[in-house]
């Protein structure tokens, strides 16, 4: 939903701390410059990151969502219903036709 | 009182009041008696006191401003999103929440319109009209992106610009197909009610968007429908290209007391889209004038007319007794003069309002050949603000040569203007103080059409004088509305562009001749 750069922040230091083991799995180092970061999935699930790597890898995998987005979708689409639902009411109970 | 009438009342009250009351009681954040409302509380408990228990909880409210928040989130709305320097409060106003609210007590008001003898319109036509409506809008939101981004009313662009911009489609088509369905605005005889558009100004939420223009496109969109295709249609494309054209430098200075009828950028897409939906806006005041013109009755429109200004009054009295109320209403009824109290005040700020209904009311107590106690009222008060309004003029025609100053146009813009509803590059330009200097019709005309809007004016001013259909009298009164149009906001605000158009096309379309003074 966000972009990495939104939610990540820019990376500042040359180093790499994501490696890969042999069983092909990512392992994340804790960089200690960077402030450990909370992330959300859309069904309101989160993890803390602890570099951008690790921050980018989980943002690209779609845990690009906010505590307040996840609240505002569920808010917009209540909204979308409500007035559909008035729309169908009208036109199925009270329609003059 | 009519049961029907309480449930309305009721319903109005309920969507303007509960709103303030939104907060979540089972949080941690229980203010009381004691708590300090500071900015450091407001950092820390962001969205969690409602407006209500603020004002119950706070001894000294009058110590506080309060804001609206347009870039707060819908579960934001009522509450108090941030208390910026201490006294300064921000209330979160997400613009969704503030269009459900504006549009229903709308539609409340637009239900007790009555309905037309027999229906208008072809089959199936609005479906259409409709789709063309919302595209439009999105096309005029799309076009203001700039205005948008910078001020934030779109909470939700931080999202993917997709995601909401297809959420904004299905919003708008929703509302839109309610106005249609359950308000059935196609069906209402609304051209005595115009005077409300006075009242409420249908601005939503410091957006760009007005419910009024809203439906004005609508019915723009309806008339191209219903009626065959004229020359002056390809002739005004010519003009939309020559207009884009000239528009290879972009200029945002958005004029912000015209929001709702005004262009905020001044580039190649919005000249077109705004140029489009001046057009649509000038044939939906012609939909409506043609099909609603037998309903028309100027006693009708003056009465909603004292109505209004009745309102205005009292809005102003109760604005000036509370900072809580005067947030209220300036969400409610559009931007407020806290000044207007006095009478004194209050007529030079309505002056070209409160002079238009004393034309009309002069115009039609000559006509029953009976002067009635509100002509009366209104002709004193004018007569007792006269040097006000002499004043005033004398001020318009001042800021006129300030205006031919300032104005430093191409070749080009010189002869056929800049487009509709875009002040910005004339802003941009110039050192012209738009707060503290006023824009005239006159200038907007200049502006907009240049030397081609000023002739095509002057002609069909012309016509009107020197054609024998029309009577001495309505020729008289009829120059003196012009006058007014000329040197007061009336092409930049919907309420005054509407209501003059009507009274052009119902001139034109002779019903002031047939029903008035049929002698010349």
């Amino acid at each position: 939903m966000y972009s990495v750069e939104w939610l990540c922040g820019v990376k500042k230091s040359n180093q790499n701390f994501k490696n890969i083991d042999l069983n092909g799995s990512f392992i994340f180092e804790n960089d200690p410059s960077y402030e450990a970061i909370q992330l959300w999935d859309r069904f309101n699930r989160t993890l803390v990151v602890n570099s951008f790597e690790e921050c980018e890898h989980y943002v690209l995998g779609g845990w690009s969502y906010t505590q307040d987005l996840n609240i505002e979708q569920l808010s917009q689409l209540i909204i979308i219903v409500l007035l559909s639902s008035i729309l169908v009411i009208k036109r199925k109970y009270f329609s003059k036709n | 009182m009519k049961s029907h009438h309480i449930k309305n009342v009721l319903f109005i009250v309920l969507i303007t009041i509960l709103p303030w009351f939104n907060s979540n009681l089972f949080d941690d954040t229980t203010p009381n008696k004691n708590t300090e409302f500071n900015n450091t509380y407001f950092e820390i408990n962001p969205c969690k006191v409602s407006l209500a228990e603020f004002v119950y909880f706070e001894d000294n409210i009058s110590g506080f401003n309060f804001i609206g928040d347009t870039s707060s989130p819908i579960y934001c709305f009522g509450r108090i999103s941030s208390g910026n320097d201490g006294a300064t409060l921000k209330i979160g106003t997400n613009f969704f929440v503030s269009t459900l609210i504006i549009f229903f007590s709308l539609g409340v008001l637009i239900r007790k319109t009555p309905l037309l003898g027999k229906p208008i319109g072809v089959k199936n036509i609005y479906f259409s009209s409709l789709l063309f409506t919302v595209i439009l809008i999105i096309g005029l939101v799309l076009s203001d992106n700039k205005y948008y981004e910078n001020s934030a009313i779109f909470y939700f662009l931080n999202q993917s610009e997709l995601l909401s911009i297809s959420y904004l489609t299905i919003f708008i088509f929703l509302i839109l197909n309610l106005l249609i369905k359950n308000y059935e605005i196609d069906n209402r005889v609304l051209i005595n009610y115009t005077p409300y558009l006075f009242l409420f100004s249908g601005l939503i939420s410091k957006s760009n968007l007005n419910v009024w223009t809203i439906i004005f496109i609508y019915f723009g969109f309806n008339y191209m429908r219903i009626n065959k295709k004229s020359h002056f249609y390809n002739i005004y494309l010519f003009l939309i290209f020559f207009w884009a054209i000239n528009a290879s430098t972009t200029f945002i200075k958005t004029p912000i007391i015209f929001l709702g009828f005004t262009s905020t950028s001044y580039d190649f897409y919005s000249i077109i889209f705004y140029s489009i939906f001046f057009f649509l806006v000038f044939y939906g005041v012609k939909h409506l004038v043609n099909n609603q013109m037998k309903y028309f009755d100027l006693s009708k429109l003056l009465n909603n007319f004292y109505i209004v200004i009745l309102f205005k009054l009292l809005i102003n009295f109760l604005t000036n007794q509370s900072n809580v109320i005067e947030f209220i209403f300036e969400f409610l009824f559009g931007e407020i003069n806290k000044n207007d109290f006095s009478f004194g005040s209050f007529f030079t700020s309505n002056n070209e309002l409160i002079f238009l209904i004393l034309i009309l009311s002069v115009y039609h107590s000559a006509n029953k050949k009976h002067l009635n106690i509100k002509t009366l009222v209104v002709l004193v008060y004018f007569v007792l603000n006269i040097t006000n309004y002499l004043n005033e003029i004398k001020y318009s025609i001042d800021n006129f040569k300030e205006f031919l100053i300032s104005y430093n146009p191409t070749f080009l813009e010189f002869i056929i203007g800049s487009g509709p509803l875009n002040l910005n590059q004339f802003l941009s330009e110039t050192a012209y103080d738009i707060y503290n200097i006023p824009i005239t019709s006159s200038n907007s005309i200049v502006i907009f059409f240049g030397m081609l809007g000023c002739l095509i004016f002057s002609i069909i001013y012309i016509y009107f004088l020197t054609e024998k259909k029309y009577s001495t009298i309505l020729k008289f009164f009829g120059s003196l509305l012009v006058f007014n149009f000329l040197i007061g906001s009336g092409i930049n605000t919907i309420s005054f562009f509407v209501l003059y158009l009507s009274l052009y096309f119902l001139t034109k379309n002779n019903y002031f001749s047939k029903n008035f003074f049929p002698y010349k």
